[in-house]
């Protein structure tokens, strides 16, 4: 049995007992979830400071829609559209709040780079992104600034800025949706 | 944004976590529902007025009506199923939403075509005095029983589910006003495919305002 597929049982059995009010199961299984959260937004975002938020925030939808899976259907389509949808929806609502990144100042703009943001700029969703819609979603949704900063870096009107803000989004649920994920 | 400890935040979900009544089943829901509403829009239909003379005798001697009917009710059946669907994350199924849309569009063009070559002979035999008002009549009880419904398990787009709903209830009292009401596409493309929007609207306002809701638990 491969290991994807002994995750898929084991986590379906461990959700069906934490369906039925068992502690332990649900702790190891939120465990082991949160760990899978954490390492597929890093490899699709690169290391921008949302993905322990996104983690939490996918913890807690996982808990609200706990009663929504059947243990006779394959767990991994069902907490990866979870995954995929709050994801998408904490980008989207993401505000505007200074991060580390910050600090490194998007050097591409200005025409130098951190490693950081290579990292981030290699990352999957990242590097399938349009440059237009890259560059607006780093600057307003990982680097913090407000939607009038990063018109003024881009050289862009601050509608122009949304509207690739909001097409970006788009692009990334589209690219997130695409991908096979093993099932 | 939180900035807790993951471990904590594990321990407090899964500390005294209730046992929860899985509801995970789409398509007994779905069917109860439609058939439900079915019987609701029929009754209420006739309790407000009688059939148009011969309307399900024009099943057998118009195949074109006869077929209009028939993809309007599939349509109606998809409608409902991809609505429910949304329910449940990651029930959704993309063949599906696709062979939902190409219904829709096949009933919308059966009409659009008998605006040049109607199925049967346009009259103003039957006519109901207020059809688009009780389309809305017809349709809005309906729609908000299966919004409920589907609030209740975890629709991952609240909008797109309210959407979808809309349009299956909003659906039910179009095709039934083919056999309550008179018989012209230019009228069923006005006064009952059009209310249609009206359920969309309410169900996109429905998906938001619980959304909003889940948002604030």
């Amino acid at each position: 049995m491969t290991e994807t597929a002994n995750d898929e049982l084991r986590w379906s059995q461990l959700m069906g007992n934490a369906q039925k009010g068992d502690e332990q199961s649900y702790a190891i299984l939120l465990g082991e979830l949160g760990a899978v959260i954490a390492a597929f937004l890093n490899s699709r975002f690169g290391p921008i400071d949302l993905i322990e938020d996104c983690t939490q925030e996918c913890l807690i939808a996982i808990h609200s829609a706990r009663h929504t899976y059947d243990t006779k259907r394959l767990f991994r389509p069902w907490f990866f559209a979870i995954v995929r949808n709050r994801t998408i929806d904490i980008l989207r609502s993401q505000k505007s709040y200074k991060t580390a990144l910050e600090k490194n100042r998007l050097g591409h703009i200005e025409g130098t780079s951190s490693p950081v943001e290579d990292e981030i700029n290699k990352s999957m969703v990242f590097s399938m992104l349009a440059p237009a819609y890259r560059d607006v979603l780093l600057l307003t949704k990982v680097a913090g600034f407000t939607t009038a900063e990063a018109a003024e870096k881009l050289g862009l009107s601050e509608s122009a800025v949304r509207v690739r803000v909001h097409r970006g989004i788009k692009e990334t649920r589209k690219i997130l949706q695409n991908e096979q994920v093993e099932r | 944004m939180t900035h807790r400890n993951r471990l904590d935040l594990i321990k407090e979900l899964s500390t005294n976590v209730p046992s929860v009544h899985p509801r995970s089943s789409v398509l007994l829901p779905a069917i109860l529902w439609f058939s439900l509403s079915w019987i609701y829009v029929i009754s209420l239909s006739l309790y407000l007025g009688p059939l148009r003379p011969n309307a399900i005798k024009s099943l057998i001697t118009s195949p074109q009506f006869a077929f209009e009917s028939t993809v309007g009710f599939i349509s109606g059946a998809l409608f409902c199923l991809i609505a429910f669907q949304e329910s449940i994350p990651g029930l959704r199924r993309q063949w599906l939403v696709y062979l939902t849309y190409f219904s829709a569009i096949l009933w919308l063009s059966c009409y659009v075509v008998g605006l040049w070559f109607p199925a049967l002979e346009p009259s103003l035999i039957g006519k109901r005095a207020h059809c688009v008002l009780e389309a809305y009549l017809y349709s809005i009880p309906p729609l908000s029983v299966a919004y409920l419904i589907i609030y209740r398990r975890f629709p991952l787009n609240s909008l797109q589910a309210g959407v979808l709903t809309g349009v299956g209830a909003g659906m039910l009292p179009a095709l039934f006003m083919q056999f309550s009401c008179m018989y012209d596409p230019q009228h069923m493309l006005t006064h009952h495919i059009g209310p249609i929007t009206v359920a969309v609207i309410a169900g996109a306002i429905l998906g938001v305002v619980f959304k909003k809701k889940r948002k604030l638990k």
